[in-house]
């Protein structure tokens, strides 16, 4: 059985027609999450492109459409963290590369922030994961606390305490920096 | 003058702003679906055999029998401390033998998840359990004497992300075997399932393995007028034994909840002995959550969980400061992480602060911001710090943490996790009065960082 088949029998639209309008909704956005989480937007492109790609060929798992915004979230957060590690490792490599993976950007971006701007996103780069990720997905991009903590597994409670520990964190650096 | 919210949304703005579109998106051509792993997530085409429905009361009697067999089990070891293991440096140490944990991330979907026993010196898998077909491994929470423990699953998709309002139902999980010869045996418990539409706040069985707390939330949108309720059953029958909620209307009282990793929290609510319960809650303070530890003792009526409960003492709150007069106090962000030792005397914490005459002074150059992490111990009574242990030190005054996953009778050793700077690894074991003693990280396959709680509610001791 094919995915097509498999997605008509549970209900929901075709696997490319579903996980296209989805892309055209909300792609930017997530590539924009991407940015924030890996300072490169050719990166967070890549990340974004696997993520649709896999709920392509999980569509038909999907027990419920409203999911699949959900799941492609998740998908984006999991790509960008394997992407940090696997940034870590090759510096861990090359010692010759800064082995601060939290501050590494690209050219592009580099030139376009303000040194104030730079500041900011290094200290978001050096959050735990966690912290980071909620922060961005409740403050930046507005997601509800339902949806965040769907598209990170976690409890709500857990979004709460992560996004006020992050902006707790980013107070003690910014001044510490500052 | 902006805030740190201001700025941070204004970076982010900055960074995203040259993002207005996507590339097209490249879809390959339709492919046939795989399973994935070994295991079929659809049933074969056929007759699917059933049992006979006059096997339906033999196989409860059966379960009743085997959870008493078991119960009778535990009960002959109260409180039992296990067995000292010997590290390989053949000194002795006194720490659980096994642990309980996943078997990969709950937050994954697409396969059933299920348990792994864990050697806890040497992180070896001891044995694995699959979870009854078409469920999946939620929560865990185990007795006091290392070999009883309970654990609770949900239907399909499998996996705790998004799983939140799904039935639970109960099982009990018992270590039979010793040594590398441990193994995992499963029964289901006759406690009822959980109605769809509620979430689990917290998880945790009697030291005598008799009993179990749970406590739960309606799985709305908005939580902040959710009424909870704390139930006690008894493990043998799945009578309840107790039911307290709290009053409706705003919360600004709320039972103790984790949920790092995704897994149900198996720390919300903690045993003091065998017939009372611990929980906590918080109120927002200048300088941050306060909260408040309460017992309550399962002997009294049910009823309001305020009303009926006690305060005992608050727990103190770390608030960051950076100057060499904050004190020690409690890691907020693990409102979870205040575990009570078996004797019921104390509450043990990860935390930080820079003043407590107990914590070493810093080296850090003048003005830079700094913190020492620390597990400490507080009288459950007085409120006051009985010990502090393992404490290091970061100039950086930030990424500082520590939590624990278990601590002893009287609270002289804590395992928990210690982390004072992203780029210094973390401490994973047994620390003591001056001591550290590093063990194995449990991995339960969770994709975040230690760092992040993520251990919490994902391994039972």
């Amino acid at each position: 059985m094919d995915i097509d088949t498999r997605a008509r029998r549970a209900g929901l639209p075709d696997a490319s027609v579903g996980v296209t309008e989805l892309y055209q909704a909300h792609a930017v956005g997530l590539i924009k999450l991407g940015v924030i989480m890996l300072g490169d937007r050719t990166a967070a492109e890549d990340v974004v492109q696997d993520a649709f790609f896999g709920l392509y060929r999980n569509w038909g798992r999907l027990s419920d459409p409203d999911n699949a915004l959900a799941y492609a979230r998740a998908s984006v957060l999991n790509g960008c963290r394997a992407a940090l590690r696997q940034r870590i490792r090759r510096d861990r490599r090359d010692r010759s590369v800064a082995t601060d993976a939290a501050t590494t950007e690209s050219a592009e971006s580099a030139v376009l922030l303000g040194e104030e701007h730079r500041e900011v996103l290094a200290a978001v780069r050096r959050l735990p994961d966690r912290q980071r990720e909620a922060l961005v997905l409740r403050f930046y991009l507005g997601v509800s606390e339902e949806e965040t903590a769907g598209a990170m597994g976690i409890s709500r409670g857990t979004v709460k305490s992560s996004t006020s520990r992050a902006l707790a964190a980013l107070g003690r650096m910014l001044k510490e920096e500052s | 003058m902006s805030t740190v919210a201001d700025r941070t949304r204004a970076a982010m703005d900055a960074v995203t702003s040259q993002v207005d579109s996507a590339p097209p998106l490249a879809l390959p051509p339709p492919l046939a679906w795989t399973p994935p792993g070994s295991r079929r997530r659809w049933r074969a085409p056929g007759p699917r055999r059933r049992r006979g429905p006059w096997l339906a009361p033999l196989a409860a009697a059966a379960a009743v029998i085997a959870v008493a067999i078991s119960l009778v089990v535990v009960r002959g070891t109260p409180n039992a401390q296990p067995a000292p293991a010997v590290s390989p440096a053949g000194e002795p140490v006194s720490f659980p033998d096994y642990y309980l944990t996943f078997n990969q991330p709950v937050s994954d979907e697409t396969v059933p998840v299920g348990l792994e026993l864990r050697s806890t010196l040497s992180g070896k898998t001891l044995s694995t359990l699959q979870p009854p077909r078409g469920l999946s491994f939620a929560g865990i929470t185990g007795a006091a004497d290392d070999r009883t423990f309970v654990a609770d699953a949900h239907r399909d998709p499998y996996g705790a992300f998004n799983s939140g309002g799904r039935s639970r139902t109960w099982y009990l999980v018992r270590v039979t075997g010793t040594g590398s010869h441990a193994r995992l045996t499963m029964t289901k418990l006759p406690v009822p399932a959980t109605p769809v539409g509620t979430e689990i706040l917290a998880i945790a069985l009697s030291p005598d393995g008799t009993k179990l707390a749970v406590g739960t939330a309606p799985w709305t949108a908005n939580t902040t007028n959710a009424r909870q309720a704390l139930t006690v059953y008894s493990v043998a029958t799945g009578v309840v034994l107790r039911t307290w909620t709290t009053p409706p209307g705003p919360a600004n009282w709320a039972i103790m909840s984790g949920g790092e990793g995704g897994a149900d929290p198996n720390t919300g609510v903690a045993w003091v002995g065998n017939y009372a319960l611990a929980f906590g809650g918080g109120t927002q303070t200048g300088h941050g959550p306060a909260y408040t530890i309460r017992a309550l003792g399962i002997s009294g009526p049910d009823g309001d969980l305020l009303s009926t409960s006690r305060p005992t003492t608050s727990v103190p709150t770390a608030f960051g400061g950076s100057d060499r007069k904050t004190p020690f106090g409690c890691d907020p962000s693990w409102r979870a992480n205040v575990l009570i030792t078996g004797d019921g005397t104390s509450f043990v914490c990860g935390g930080y602060g820079t003043s407590s005459a107990r914590l070493p002074e810093s080296l850090c150059k003048p003005g830079v911001a700094w913190n020492t992490v620390a597990f400490a111990g507080f009288s459950l009574t007085t409120g006051k710090e009985t010990f502090l242990s393992g404490y290091r030190t970061t100039c950086q005054g930030l990424a500082v943490v520590a939590y624990a996953v278990w601590v002893n009778a009287t609270g002289s050793e804590v395992i928990g996790w210690m982390h004072v700077a992203n780029s210094i690894p973390g401490r994973f074991g047994v620390f003591s009065n001056g001591s550290f003693r590093p063990l194995p990280i449990p991995v339960p396959g969770n994709w975040y960082q230690w760092d992040d709680g993520s251990l919490l509610d994902q391994v039972a001791w």
